[in-house]
């Protein structure tokens, strides 16, 4: 273990520390983590518009057009907002004009987007399918504008000017290249390939990545990677989600969509899953660590950080536990913790494609305590139930392990007292 | 003086000062110690002594400690152990060492 250890030390850790500082991963976790109050607010007006409970739901069937509204304009903004939140982010990591950054790529975004006939702006170009086209083209204002503005090619105005003026002026070159070179993309692709920036953007990126994290293999491998991660004491979820979020967002945001048309819901992976469904009392299902902790822990050090531990697991927060306990670099309780979320993930996932629970759509605060997050993300009180079941399986995997570790933390703190003991004998 | 600690999201070490505020007092030390998210680091390097950093973040510490040397704020990430016992006592005790 300590072999390993050193050598992920040295490996590994500044890989992480690249990937989780790496600026423009960063900005696109930034500008998406903008979104989550818009996300969270319409995640109320869905369970609003569909709750938990049928005879409610039945209620609520003739308000649904006018609740959708809220609806369209958060989940169904994602992308539009997105856009500008991420250049505005990326700016500012680079310590540019950031407001200039965010307005010129909402234009460079609508020169991407074809309009409907009748010039409506089509709303489903604004959800999830826009996602990765905003990512893409506000990474490639933000980097066009500082190219310009890095070579001096830009409009400067004589000193005295306020700084709002030549703000505006200085990005006209660059904005003016920007939206040139996103229109003529888009008008050769349209006219040579009967092709649009949308589409291609979709075909090459969002289509292969949804594809590979919107899977249960995608999901798995995500999962064990959090839990290695959080093993030698790193925060797993946040290194794992600085490249996944984006992709769980976009499948989360076509899940509203199908629930709103009321069709189906396409998947099972997405935000919901990664951030609340196999992490309750937060990573490695911890909340079923905390309880037998409380419960069946003979050793004092275990009871008292149980106690001391318990209310922070019900609102998923783990980090009392993972170091206290520790899980952190102890291989007997390791094993356990990688695997209670790995089967609460699959059996999850089964459980809702067979159709004993509906699948989760609705983004509430990872904070929200179980089984309540259960029942809100899925708008089905089995969501609630399976969450119980989750719980009890997760204790039925932890309880071997923690029965051994308690013991030896038992025997050793009989040592330590008839040492001490036999101390204060001596004195 | 000021300490700040940082993780993820600032929940997780609030605990932890809370029990060093409490060494603080015992000690009659007058320090004020707060916990914030790592992603808040540049306003918190203008306003802190002495930044301590959770071990669940320390992945990062090339590039905060990086920020903090420019700003001049020692900076330090918080003992393992020390962090898992949550021992106000000890994480003051390293804080006030890196003040020195």
């Amino acid at each position: 273990m300590n072999r390993f250890n050193e050598f992920m030390e040295r490996y590994f850790m500044p890989v992480a520390g690249k990937l989780s500082e790496q600026r423009h991963l960063k900005a696109i976790r930034d500008g998406i983590v903008a979104t989550m109050p818009l996300l969270i607010i319409g995640s109320i007006f869905l369970i609003i518009s569909s709750p938990p409970i049928e005879s409610w739901s039945k209620f609520m069937e003739p308000y649904a057009p006018a609740l959708s509204i809220p609806v369209d304009a958060t989940f169904g903004l994602l992308g539009l907002v997105a856009v500008f939140s991420i250049a505005y982010s990326l700016a500012k990591s680079y310590e540019m004009d950031e407001l200039s950054a965010g307005v010129l790529s909402l234009a460079a975004f609508f020169v991407a987007t074809p309009f409907t006939e009748n010039g409506n702006i089509p709303l489903n170009l604004m959800g999830s399918e826009g996602l990765f086209i905003a990512i893409v083209l506000a990474i490639f204002t933000v980097e066009v504008y500082r190219f310009f503005e890095q070579r001096n090619i830009v409009i400067r105005m004589p000193e005295g000017v306020p700084p709002s003026v030549w703000r505006a002026f200085t990005a006209l070159i660059p904005g003016a290249v920007i939206i040139f070179a996103v229109w003529g993309i888009d008008l050769i692709l349209k006219n040579a390939f009967d092709l649009s920036l949308h589409g291609v953007v979709g075909a090459v990126l969002r289509q292969p990545l949804e594809a590979m994290g919107g899977s249960l293999w995608g999901a798995i491998i995500a999962i064990i990677l959090i839990h290695l991660l959080w093993s030698f004491g790193i925060h797993g979820i946040s290194v794992v989600a600085s490249v996944m979020a984006p992709i769980w967002y976009s499948l989360t945001e076509q899940n509203v969509a199908a629930q709103q048309a009321g069709e189906e819901l396409p998947h099972i992976i997405g935000q919901p899953f990664m951030a609340i469904w196999w992490a309750v009392g937060g990573s490695g299902m911890a909340l079923a660590l905390t309880i037998l902790f409380v419960w069946r822990a003979r050793s004092k050090h275990l009871k008292g950080l149980g106690r001391g531990s318990i209310w922070a697991s019900f609102f998923n927060i783990s980090e009392p536990v993972v170091f206290g306990s520790p899980i952190v670099m102890n291989p007997l309780l390791v094993i356990p913790f990688i695997l209670a979320p790995l089967a609460v993930g699959i059996i999850t996932y089964f459980s809702m494609s067979l159709g004993f629970v509906g699948k989760p759509y609705v983004i509430v605060p990872w904070t929200t305590p179980p089984p309540f997050s259960g029942v809100l993300t899925t708008g089905d009180w089995r969501g609630g139930v399976l969450m119980m079941v989750n719980i009890l399986i997760a204790i039925l995997i932890y309880y071997p392990f923690f029965r051994l570790y308690d013991k030896k933390l038992v025997e050793e703190e009989k040592e330590n007292a008839s040492a001490s003991a036999a101390a204060a004998d001596e004195e | 003086m000021k300490i700040t600690l940082l993780c993820a999201l600032g929940m997780s070490t609030s605990l932890l000062v809370e029990r060093m505020k409490k060494a603080a007092d015992n000690q009659r030390i007058n320090a004020e110690i707060e916990a914030h998210s790592v992603d808040d680091i540049d306003n918190q390097l203008k306003n802190s002594d002495v930044i301590l950093l959770g071990p669940q973040i320390r992945y990062k510490k090339n590039e905060l400690f990086k920020k903090g040397e420019a700003a001049k704020v020692p900076m330090a990430v918080i003992d393992m152990k020390a962090y898992g016992a949550t021992n106000g006592e000890k994480v003051l005790e390293q804080a006030l060492g890196l003040n020195n």
